[in-house]
C-alpha cells in the first residue's frame, strides 16, 4: 500500500506546521523524513495516522483518499517517540492491546503476541510491566505492538531518540542494532513504512529515500546519496552531513572556471585537496581530531572552511601546525553552486 | 540518630491523632450519667456496655445504619463514576471549551453550600422527593462537588496523551479510552475521591435534616443528632453510637486500602 500526501497543509495557531506537503511512499518502500525540530515532520505523521486533521490537502494510502477516515480504519501502525506504553499492562498485554480492542479473544491475541516476541528477542519478557523493561526492550515492545494487527503502513516518530537519554558508549550499539533490527522488519513484512527523525546518520542509513523537511516545507526528496551528493538547496546543503557543506559565497574564493554571479560555491570537507603544489592558501586555525579522522578548521583570507584533509602524497610535508599557512585545492568533482538570493542549486 | 527519629516522630503524631479516638472509645464504655473523664481518657473503674443498650434503646441506630449503608452504596459508587466521566469529558474537549469548563467548575466551588439549601428544598419538594432518597443521592449524578470532577480532570491531564493517540489508532472511542487506558491509570485519584465521597456521605447531617421527616428513613448523623441533644451526662449514650457509626467506616477503608496499594505498586505507576 503506498501512502500519500497531496498538498497537505496544517497549521497550529496561525503558523504552518506543514505548508503544502506533497510526498509519496511507494508500496514497501521505507522513507525516511529528515528534519530539524519543529519542521513538521511529527505532524506529516500524525495526519497520516488521522490523529490530525489537515486543513487543506488530501492523504491517500494505497490511492484511497483516507483523509477523512478514522486512525483505526486506515490500516495504519504508529511507534510513538515515547514508545506509549501502557504502565499498567504487561508487554504480552500492551502487544495485544489492539487486537483486543478490536474483540480477538484473549488467548488468540496472546497467541500473537508471542508469536511476535521471538523474532524480537522478547521470549521471557512478555510478563513483565514497561517499567520492568529497558529502552531497548520497551522500543521493541512498541514495534511489536504497532505490527500486532498486520498494518499496511508503518508510521516511525523518532523511535530510537529515547535510546540515546543516557549517553554511554553501550547505546550506540543499541542504536546501531535497533535500527537493524527496524531494517529487518521492514524488510521481512514489506510494510510501507515512513519514519521521522532528526537524526541524520539513522536518515540515510535506513531509509531507501529521504525526505528532507524545513519549517513545513519539503527541501528534497531523494535517494541518501543524492541527499548527501546533490543538495537540492542551501538547507539541505547546511543541514546533512557532519560537518555540513562549506558554502563560500563567490567572489571571494578565487576558483577556476567558474563565471557566474551571485551564486554560492558548496563543497564537502572531504573534497578539500591539501598539497603543496595547490594554488589556494588558508591558514589553520584549528585541527580537530574526530574519531578516525581529523577536521581542519581554515581560514581563507577571512572565509571559514572546514576540511576534512584527504592525506598529502607521499613525499609531501610532514602535518602541519596550527596557525601554519597551508595550500589547497577543491576537487571539481565535489563542487556544487547555488544561487545566492534563492538558495536553490543551480 | 536519623533510623531512631522516624519512628519517634511517627509516635508523636500517633499519639496526637489516637488521643480523640480513645476519648471515643473509652467514653463509650463509661457509665451512662457519669460526667466526661477529665484529662486524659483512660479506661474508666468500672467497665460497662451500658451505654450501647442505652443508644440502641433510645434511638434505631441499627436501622439508621442500614439506611447510611444504602444511601452510600449507591450515592458513593454514582459520584465516583459520574465524577471520573465528567473529569475525562473535560481533558477532551478543545483547549478553549475546556478552560471554559475548568473556569465554570471553579467558580461553583466557591458556592457555599448553605446557599443552596432553601433552592435545594423547594426544588425537590416540587418534584415531590421529600422523604425518599433522591435528595440525598441526587448530587452523586453531578459528581457530588466540581472538586471531585477537577481532581480526576487533573489526574487525566498527566496522562501522557501518546498513551490516549495509541489507544484512538487502535479503534478506541471515548468510552473505550476511558475504560482500557484511562481509568486505570488514575487508580490512586479514584480511590481518593471514593474516600472523599464516602466520609461526606456517611457524615451528611444537613441533607437528612432538610429531606427526612420519616424517622423510618433517618440517617446516622441524625440518630447521633438526637443523641446528643441527652445532654453533658449521657455523652457515653452518644460515644457509643458514634462508635457504631464510626466502625463499619473504619473497617471498609482499611479493607479497600490494602488492596488499592497492592494494585497501584504492581502497575508500578507510583514512585516511578
Amino acid at each position: 500500500m503506498s501512502l500519500a500526501f497531496e498538498g497537505v497543509t496544517k497549521a497550529w495557531d496561525g503558523t504552518n506546521a506543514l505548508s503544502s506537503l506533497s510526498l509519496e511512499v511507494g508500496s514497501g518502500e521505507l522513507v525516511t523524513v529528515l528534519g530539524p525540530s519543529g519542521s513538521g515532520k511529527s505532524t506529516a505523521l500524525r495526519v497520516a495516522a488521522g490523529l490530525e486533521t489537515p486543513d487543506a490537502g488530501v492523504v491517500r494510502i494505497g490511492g484511497r483518499d483516507v483523509t477523512a477516515t478514522p486512525p483505526s480504519e486506515r490500516g495504519v501502525a504508529m511507534v510513538f517517540q515515547s514508545f506509549a506504553l501502557f504502565p499498567h499492562l504487561s508487554a504480552r498485554d500492551n502487544i495485544a492491546f489492539g487486537l483486543r480492542a478490536r474483540g480477538m479473544s484473549r488467548d488468540d491475541a496472546g497467541r500473537r503476541a508471542r508469536e511476535l516476541a521471538g523474532p524480537l528477542g522478547l521470549d521471557g519478557l512478555l510478563g513483565r510491566r514497561p517499567a520492568q523493561l529497558s529502552g531497548g526492550e520497551r522500543q521493541r515492545v512498541a514495534l511489536a505492538r504497532a505490527l500486532a494487527g498486520r498494518p499496511e503502513v508503518l508510521l516511525l516518530d523518532e523511535p530510537l531518540s529515547n535510546l540515546d537519554a543516557r549517553a554511554a558508549p553501550a547505546d550506540a550499539r543499541l542504536r546501531a542494532e535497533a535500527r537493524a533490527e527496524i531494517r529487518r522488519v521492514h524488510a521481512a513484512t514489506g510494510i510501507t513504512a515512513l519514519y521521522v527523525t532528526h537524526d541524520q546518520d539513522e536518515a540515510l542509513a535506513l531509509g531507501e529515500r529521504v525526505a528532507v523537511l524545513n519549517r513545513g516545507q519539503l527541501q528534497q526528496i531523494g535517494t541518501p546519496d543524492e541527499v548527501y551528493d546533490r543538495p537540492a538547496n542551501r538547507f539541505v546543503a547546511s543541514f546533512v552531513g557532519e560537518p555540513p557543506m562549506n558554502l563560500v559565497e563567490a567572489g571571494r574564493l578565487d576558483l577556476p572556471g567558474t563565471t557566474h554571479d551571485g551564486v554560492l560555491v558548496g563543497f564537502r570537507p572531504e573534497d578539500v585537496v591539501v598539497e603543496p603544489s595547490a594554488p589556494l592558501r588558508a591558514r589553520l586555525v584549528l585541527a580537530e581530531r574526530t574519531g578516525h579522522d581529523e577536521l581542519w578548521h581554515l581560514d581563507a583570507h577571512g572565509v571559514a572552511i572546514v576540511a576534512r584533509p584527504r592525506p598529502a602524497r607521499e613525499g609531501g610535508p610532514g602535518a602541519p601546525r596550527e596557525g601554519d599557512e597551508i595550500a589547497f585545492r577543491v576537487d571539481p568533482a565535489g563542487i556544487r553552486l547555488f544561487d545566492a538570493a534563492t538558495g536553490r542549486a543551480r | 540518630m536519623k533510623a531512631t527519629a522516624r519512628p519517634i516522630g511517627a509516635l508523636l503524631v500517633a499519639i496526637l491523632f489516637l488521643a480523640p479516638l480513645s476519648f471515643l472509645v473509652t467514653g463509650g464504655l463509661r457509665e451512662p450519667g457519669l460526667l466526661p473523664a477529665g484529662g486524659f481518657p483512660l479506661l474508666p473503674e468500672r467497665v460497662t456496655l451500658d451505654a450501647y443498650e442505652r443508644a440502641f434503646a433510645l434511638v434505631p441506630l441499627g436501622r439508621q445504619l442500614v439506611n447510611s449503608l444504602i444511601v452510600a452504596a449507591i450515592a458513593v459508587p454514582l459520584s465516583v463514576l459520574v465524577a471520573s466521566w465528567a473529569g475525562f469529558a473535560m481533558m477532551l474537549l478543545p483547549r478553549r471549551h475546556r478552560r471554559l469548563a475548568v473556569g465554570s467548575s471553579l467558580v461553583l466551588l466557591m458556592v457555599p453550600l448553605a446557599a443552596l439549601w432553601l433552592p435545594r428544598f423547594v426544588l425537590f419538594r416540587a418534584v415531590g422527593a421529600i422523604d425518599t432518597y433522591i435528595p440525598l443521592i441526587a448530587p452523586a449524578l453531578l459528581g457530588m462537588s466540581p472538586f471531585y470532577v477537577l481532581l480526576f480532570y487533573w489526574s487525566y491531564r498527566r496522562v501522557p496523551r501518546d498513551l490516549f493517540d495509541a489507544g484512538r489508532l487502535e479503534g478506541l472511542g471515548a468510552y473505550g479510552l476511558w475504560r482500557r487506558v484511562a481509568a486505570p491509570l488514575v487508580r490512586p485519584t479514584t480511590f481518593a475521591v471514593a474516600a472523599l465521597a464516602f466520609v461526606t456521605t456517611w457524615g451528611n447531617f444537613i441533607d437528612p435534616v432538610l429531606f427526612v421527616n420519616d424517622p423510618d428513613l433517618a440517617t446516622l448523623p441524625l440518630g447521633l443528632r438526637s443523641l446528643a441533644a441527652l445532654g453533658p451526662t449521657s455523652f457515653p449514650v452518644l460515644l457509643a453510637a458514634a462508635l457504631v457509626a464510626t466502625l463499619p467506616a473504619a473497617l471498609a477503608f482499611a479493607a479497600v486500602q490494602r488492596r488499592f496499594l497492592q494494585s497501584t505498586r504492581e502497575a508500578g505507576w507510583l514512585g516511578r
